[in-house]
């Protein structure tokens, strides 16, 4: 009887290619090293060992992101997605639930337990002194974690999607802002002794800066103090409005935002496990718009007490800004935002909780200049746009009857004109009049009219 | 098929029977940019070459070919594309009309009432004026169901299709083709074709020698709109205002690298011509 010899690949089409390319095996060794690191930190010799256990962890995390990402900068330039729907970690494997728990279980920890942390946390301080000149606090290793989480993904993103010039700006826009406006000057502020201030976060997302008591804590800390509440209003009342009339959402939750630059960068590989049902997109409109006027009333209830200095009022404001403090900013944005990347995909809290979100969806929808036009006839309905929308827009649907995209949700990634294979999609900017073409003719039936 | 087993490190050998890869409907130079591609994708692609005898072992399963070159491959899988015929032997004696496909009128009726024919296996009586009789792509089987729908609500339509078009995409290069654009243009056509050195863009203008009115488009790693080819072709402009509006018909993605100046250039050289490509236009903070 004449056997297939063992050496040839399996022809099974849904089996995943077993063999690991020697990048991927320094990368897997590296990341282990990193965690027994990590361990060991956590047990204690992070008290003893800072600043060699800083290098060992970063260091081996660093090593065997960038070596695992190598594969993606070599061979040619082009999307491919092979093995993402069979691959253990990006098909809701046993991998993927596990790492779900450890990084939901590590926002548990960091929020609400921190102490045990604190081997990790000490490994920061040499780091931490540098830049505030004060001893490290989880937030302070939570925010380092997170920058090197956008900067190496964003690596293997770069990698990815090099043939797209696009992307490439883009993702290293995200890793600026990241780097710059929601690590380091913050952090170096701190050390000036002024306000630790996000310059690119604002309400409604970063909701406590145009709340009362921040207000006042700013303007009383000094002239930068002030500076930032009018840069903190002018960025939601002024800014908003006007970049999102002319670019449509995607200059903040694509470009700018810290979550969306994480949910771009290491949510790339869960980008297509979002919800495509009609169900969640009813959800999400509720939810999303109910937390927005949630905050909205909070808003106000908290300047109009704080006029009144009223005692019911101040007691029914203060509990509202501290219930969505635990569950919409720490549960909803935090926990179930990160941690459920490997199983519900990169945009939960962007699609289901942010405020911003809605508020900037708004806009999107009823007032800007930003659309993605369809290319008349040219959809062939493969589906390769709904399947890694991470918003779970089906796409398709407009492609297929040549009538562009406007939806509230859509946060211009750009990816579903990156695995089109047929180049329908672009994501542009034109003129207001005539964006929603709702009754679209196919092109190529001069005699036919869509009756709807 | 070649992409699907590469993507799972399945070796791939393709046997072409043309000279260059899809050469009867490509033209040369694109043909040739294609055959490089799929070469620097590391299939081993034999030109000219076409399977003479599949073997098999004793499992019945195929273990090599023979290929009319002579050589015998060894592989574990044969895999056969060589184009599409209309399966009609399910209408032998059934009354309905057929010659190559299932023969129609404009309307896609057969000859017998309440029995229509669309798609690849539909072959039309009287092709619409420079189409095929029998149309075997997605884009006008997708035409062909959507006119048939609006009969079968009520409205009796009959197929118009406007200017021809298709796509495909080969490895990483995109293909898009607008009007008539065939392997070799006709005697009272020319034609303008520009290139990239990198061999992955390239762009094609088929054009009426004596009016210069546009015939045709083909892009290789560049998008146009749909929406303008169309209404181009439709109203007959001329290569003269296709070039002048070139940044108009670009599809491509934002910060995507232009090559109108290139294209400019390429057709100053061949013609002479000195057209300014028009600068698409920049919208003001206040637009």
């Amino acid at each position: 009887m004449t056997q297939i010899a063992v050496t040839e690949p399996s022809l099974s089409i849904t089996e995943e290619s077993k063999e690991q390319t020697l990048p991927q095996k320094v990368g897997g060794v590296c990341v282990a090293i990193g965690i027994l690191a990590l361990i060991s930190a956590m047990s204690g010799a992070g008290k003893t060992y800072p600043a060699l256990f800083f290098f060992l962890i970063i260091g081996f995390f660093s090593i065997g992101a960038v070596s695992y990402a190598l594969p993606y900068f070599q061979g040619q330039a082009g999307i491919r997605n092979n093995g993402i729907m069979f691959k253990n970690m990006t098909s809701k494997g046993t991998i993927a639930w596990i790492t779900a728990i450890a990084l939901t279980g590590f926002y548990i920890i960091i929020y609400w337990y921190a102490w045990v942390f604190d081997g990790v946390i000490r490994i920061f301080d040499p780091l931490s002194r540098l830049l505030t000149n004060k001893p490290a606090d989880q937030w302070f290793m939570y925010g380092a974690f997170y920058t090197l989480a956008v900067l190496l993904m964003g690596i293997r993103f770069i990698g990815k999607y090099r043939h797209s010039r696009y992307h490439v700006i883009r993702t290293v826009s995200v890793m600026f802002f990241q780097t710059g406006f929601a690590f380091l000057i913050p952090m170096i502020l701190k050390k000036l002794n002024e306000p630790e201030y996000y310059f690119s976060y604002f309400w409604p997302l970063k909701y406590n800066y145009l709340f009362p008591s921040d207000v006042s804590s700013l303007v009383s800390s000094g002239k930068l103090g002030v500076f930032m509440v009018f840069w903190g209003a002018m960025m939601t009342f002024i800014a908003t409005p006007l970049l999102t009339y002319k670019y449509g959402k995607r200059w903040y939750c694509s470009w700018v935002c810290g979550c969306g630059g994480l949910a771009e960068t290491a949510g790339d590989p869960y980008r297509h496990l979002s919800d495509k049902s009609l169900k969640a997109w009813k959800i999400e409109r509720w939810m999303v718009h109910s937390i927005l006027v949630f905050i909205t009333v909070t808003t106000l209830l908290l300047w109009i007490n704080s006029y009144y200095k009223g005692g019911v009022l101040g007691s029914l404001s203060g509990f509202f800004a501290q219930w969505y403090g635990f569950f919409i900013g720490a549960v909803f944005s935090g926990v179930i935002g990160v941690g459920f990347y490997p199983i519900m995909g990169s945009r939960v809290w962007c699609r289901f909780g942010c405020p911003m979100a809605a508020v900037l969806g708004l806009f999107q929808r009823f007032k800007s200049k930003f659309r993605i036009t369809t290319n008349g006839g040219q959809c062939i309905s493969c589906g390769n746009c709904s399947t890694y929308c991470e918003m779970g827009i089906d796409v398709r649907w407009y492609a297929q009857r040549g009538q562009n995209i406007v939806r509230s949700s859509c946060v211009g990634c750009g990816i579903c004109a990156s695995v089109c294979p047929r180049g329908v999609l672009k994501l542009e900017n034109g003129k207001e009049e005539g964006r929603f073409n709702d009754k679209p003719i196919t092109i190529g039936k001069s005699n036919i009219t869509v009756h709807l | 098929m070649a992409e699907m087993l590469l993507s799972r490190n399945i070796h791939v050998t393709f046997l072409v029977r043309e000279g260059s890869y899809w050469n009867n409907v490509l033209p040369a130079e694109e043909a040739a940019m294609i055959t490089e591609h799929i070469k620097e994708h590391h299939v081993d692609l034999r030109l000219s070459t076409e399977l003479k005898e599949i073997k098999g072992d004793s499992n019945g399963n195929v273990c090599s070919v023979i290929t009319t070159s002579g050589e015998e491959i060894t592989c574990q899988f044969v895999g056969i594309a060589v184009g599409v015929s209309p399966n009609i032997s399910f209408l032998k004696n059934t009354g309905i009309e057929t010659d190559r496909g299932a023969c129609v009128n404009e309307f896609f009726e057969t000859n017998v009432p309440d029995i229509y024919a669309i798609g690849d296996c539909a072959q039309q009586k009287n092709p619409v004026p420079g189409r095929k009789a029998i149309e075997q792509i997605w884009y006008t089987g997708k035409m062909h169901g959507e006119t048939l729908a609006l009969t079968l609500r009520g409205e009796r339509t009959a197929y118009n299709p406007g200017p021809f078009y298709n796509s495909a995409k080969f490895f990483d290069i995109e293909y898009q083709t607008y009007g008539t654009v065939n392997a070799e243009h006709g005697a009272d056509e020319d034609n303008f074709f520009w290139q990239h050195e990198n061999g992955k863009v390239g762009f094609r203008a088929v054009y009426k020698k004596e009016s210069g009115i546009i015939v045709g488009f083909n892009t290789l790693g560049m998008r146009l709109r749909h929406a303008l080819c169309n209404a181009w072709l439709q109203d007959g402009r001329s290569m003269d205002h296709v070039m002048e509006n070139l940044a108009a018909l670009n599809f491509d993605p934002e910060f995507s690298k232009k090559y109108e100046g290139d294209i400019a250039a390429g057709y100053l050289n061949k013609t002479g011509k000195i057209i300014l490509p028009k600068k698409k236009r920049r919208y003001s903070l206040f637009t």
